[in-house]
């Protein structure tokens, strides 16, 4: 525990270190180059662009937006990946659809379909969601099916002869003995809708009174407010960031790193 | 008692077909067997005879082409906890369980949990006490073995069919977990079919040595004359291993 512990803090150390050092690099960089801050801001300015943003209650209020439109599609996401899964282990039939279906859909990117989904949906909150759906679906299907045919012969077995109903066989068993690749599947999934989410808001313009971070940076370079696009920049990358190392960090250390089941 | 009325587990004139697209391939052929309750049955073979696919059938994990699975003059077609196959394979534990949550997966679906957990004397028989909260992964393969032993008495079967579980160990360690199934069965009584196909580890182990051919037939079925362990002379050992092995050997045609 305590070298886990330890772990856990000398990599957070490292992290800091290479983050400091490339601020660093930006600092020379501006120093040295000596740009207009039009076109490459000191940290400074950004940092004190950053704090105007969150004291006006602008940047915060759009960050819960853009999180709250992301936690909503990838739930949904999820779920409908869940049913193809069942649709595709149920049946040949079904497995054949949901391969195809994941063929045709997996490399189509979500921002090719804004037009259409704008004609459809309008310009709300409901289109960013249908394109994070579109996002998440498809690579959390595929890692599903990877995970539900990586579980060992032997882990099935044990449970038909200790007579698992069907419920209990799925989340005794095939939950957890494919829960590798569903972490996987989540994280590639939150990547990929997170990206998606800001194109589609700065495409979209404002959803409902403000407009999320993507729409943020937009906005900032109609007033060529360049230390605000950065600000609304290093937003997203640190709360990238920050998914990535605390939710599913965590959720990894305490399952599959636990488990001896890293894929 | 009277042994006729004590058949717990009946095989009748069992075949099963394993069958490729073009070929089909005969693995046990009209195969009829009768274990008596309580009893420590060793089947002995060359690989690839059907002793694993016996016990597969005898679980109903697999189904037979034709023949019948009485247990207790029944027919058992399904799957049940009464029959608890356990599997050559190291990977048998699930390793997002602890070792105590492992074992008691047995319990969790028998009702046992009102009446008395026997999952912590398990762990004490097994010496696992101490290393209850661990996870696979961080056992040696003789802990792993011992934990899934104890899963498999764990949920209190009645008859208990293990392939070769002590296969992949080596001599030492074989011996020692030999002893523990031996103590476990002495405690328990259940019925146990063991397969394997070493001489040494059936004498020591079954009360009853049954020999099937490469072809799938039974070829030497006899209670095993040997004392407990320990109290034999090497003489009588020496003397039941050279027949055994000269029928095994006998049995694989060249």
């Amino acid at each position: 525990m305590k070298y886990l512990l330890n772990r856990i803090i000398n990599r957070t150390l490292e992290r800091f270190m290479w983050i400091g050092l490339l601020i660093l690099i930006w600092i020379s960089a501006v120093w040295i180059g000596s740009f207009s801050p039009l076109v490459l801001p000191s940290p400074y300015q950004v940092f004190m662009s950053l704090l105007k943003g969150f004291s006006e209650g602008i940047l915060g209020k759009q960050i819960l937006i853009s999180i709250a439109l992301v936690f909503t599609g990838m739930s949904i996401g999820t779920l409908i990946a869940f049913a193809f899964l069942f649709l595709a282990v149920s049946s040949r039939m079904g497995e054949s659809f949901v391969t195809t279906l994941t063929a045709i859909f997996h490399p189509l990117a979500g921002i090719a379909l804004l037009p259409v989904v704008i004609l459809w949906f309008g310009t709300g909150a409901l289109s960013i969601i249908f394109i994070i759906i579109h996002s998440v679906i498809w690579p959390m299907v595929t890692n599903l099916l990877m995970g539900y045919r990586s579980i060992p012969e032997t882990y099935k077995i044990v449970g038909r002869n200790y007579q698992l109903s069907s419920f209990k066989m799925f989340f005794k068993i095939t939950l957890p003995g494919s829960f590798p690749y569903i972490l996987a599947g989540l994280k590639i999934s939150w990547a990929r809708a997170w990206r998606a989410l800001i194109s589609a808001e700065m495409i979209f313009g404002a959803v409902f009174s403000s407009g999320g971070i993507g729409w943020f940076i937009f906005s900032k370079r109609v007033f060529m407010d360049t230390p605000g696009m950065f600000a609304g920049i290093v937003v997203v990358i640190v709360i990238g960031v920050l998914i990535e190392d605390l939710v599913f960090g965590v959720i990894e250390n305490r399952t599959v790193r636990r488990w001896g089941m890293s894929v | 008692m009277k042994e006729s009325s004590d058949i717990l587990l009946s095989l009748k004139n069992i075949t099963k077909n394993f069958k490729s697209v073009d070929s089909s391939l005969t693995v046990l052929k009209n195969l009829s067997i009768d274990i008596n309750r309580g009893e420590f049955v060793s089947i002995l073979g060359p690989s690839g005879c059907g002793k694993s696919t016996l016990l597969k059938i005898c679980s109903s994990i697999i189904k037979q082409d034709a023949g019948e699975v009485c247990v207790s003059n029944v027919i058992v077609n399904h799957p049940d906890r009464t029959r608890i196959l356990m599997l050559q394979d190291d990977n048998q534990l699930f390793p997002w369980l602890t070792v105590k949550s492992n074992i008691s997966f047995a319990e969790e679906f028998l009702e046992l949990k009102r009446r008395e957990s026997k999952v912590p004397k398990l762990l004490e028989l097994a010496g696992l006490s101490e290393y209850s909260d661990y996870y696979p992964h961080q056992l040696s393969g003789g802990m792993k073995k011992r934990t899934a032993l104890a899963r498999a008495f764990a949920g209190n079967p009645e008859i208990l069919l293990m392939d070769e579980p002590f296969g992949s160990l080596d001599a030492k360690l074989k011996i020692k977990l030999q002893k523990f199934l031996l103590e476990i069965w002495n405690k328990y009584r259940m019925t146990i079919l063991f397969v394997t196909h070493d001489i040494d580890e059936a004498l020591r182990l079954g009360r009853r040595i049954i020999i099937m051919n490469d072809s799938g037939d039974i070829i030497c079925d006899e209670k095993n004359t040997l004392p407990r362990v320990g109290d034999f002379s090497e003489d009588e050992f020496f003397k039941l291993y050279r027949k055994y092995y000269s029928l095994l050997t006998g049995s694989i045609s060249l």
